[in-house]
């Protein structure tokens, strides 16, 4: 799925993906004591980031 | 229509930073309202079903679509996604100049539905708003996916560090659809376990 090799990329979007999804994933998992409302927003952001391959 | 196609080359080649500024914040602002409409409405519709009772199931079923759509996009099966095969209108920037072109461009994307869906995630996400039927988080959730999707077009001048680069990075964004797709899927998966826990409690 996703492997070391796939994130040691020169290109700038491919690295940005990868920081904003364990970032994200991060504040995701902190967030779940506090409020699973907040804990869902990381992925939403992901799911809209993504799109950039779909345009 | 590539957004980051249209805008980037304003500020990285023609250096027309405040039209480049002027154009995504209008894109920004426009989308933000049209996909927090949609998902109020969202939020609205699953409101009136009155699941009460049945809501541990209505979210069960976010989880099992949820799943599903990550093994889709990590090619474990394959299916088609619900789709308009269409893109934004380009030759509105022809008709009424970049600023108004970007914030139409935004309004009109923001929408959701109105265009291409390539990844899971936003169907994921059109189904967690209806089991929740929380309107105003309806209308977060929409907002932020929205702010997710304009994030490349604010952060592409500074990912692309010479005017080169700009000239293919439609190229350079679109061979890479397998990493969209491994964080789309891990990003379904984690919301697949948030939605478990908000049934258990």
């Amino acid at each position: 799925m996703i492997s070391a090799s796939s994130i040691s990329t020169s290109n700038p979007f491919v690295r940005a993906s990868y920081v904003l999804l364990f970032a994200g994933l991060a504040a995701g998992i902190l967030a779940v004591p506090f409020s699973l409302r907040i804990a869902l927003l990381p992925a939403v952001v992901v799911f809209g980031w993504s799109q950039i391959g779909g345009l | 229509m590539s957004l980051l196609g249209a805008l980037t080359p304003l500020g990285k080649v023609a250096r027309n930073y405040k039209l480049w500024f002027r154009a995504v914040l209008a894109y920004t602002v426009a989308g933000s309202v049209s996909a927090a409409l949609v998902g109020g409405a969202l939020g609205t519709i699953g409101q009136t079903l009155r699941w009460e009772a049945a809501r541990w199931v209505a979210l069960s079923l976010t989880v099992l679509l949820s799943l599903a759509l990550a093994a889709r996009e990590w090619e474990w099966v394959r299916f088609r996604l619900p789709e308009r095969k269409r893109q934004t209108e380009s030759f509105w920037v022809h008709d009424f100049g970049f600023v108004t072109a970007s914030a139409m461009w935004g309004a009109h994307i923001g929408l959701g539905f109105a265009t291409r869906v390539k990844y899971g995630g936003f169907w994921a996400l059109v189904v967690a708003i209806l089991a929740l039927g929380e309107p105003f988080y309806g209308a977060v959730l929409m907002m932020v996916y929205w702010l997710g999707r304009a994030l490349p077009v604010w952060i592409a001048p500074v990912l692309f560090k010479s005017v080169l680069d700009v000239g293919d990075f439609p190229e350079t964004i679109y061979r890479h659809d397998l990493v969209y797709r491994r964080i789309t899927g891990a990003a379904l998966v984690w919301s697949a376990v948030v939605m478990i826990l908000l049934a258990v409690r």
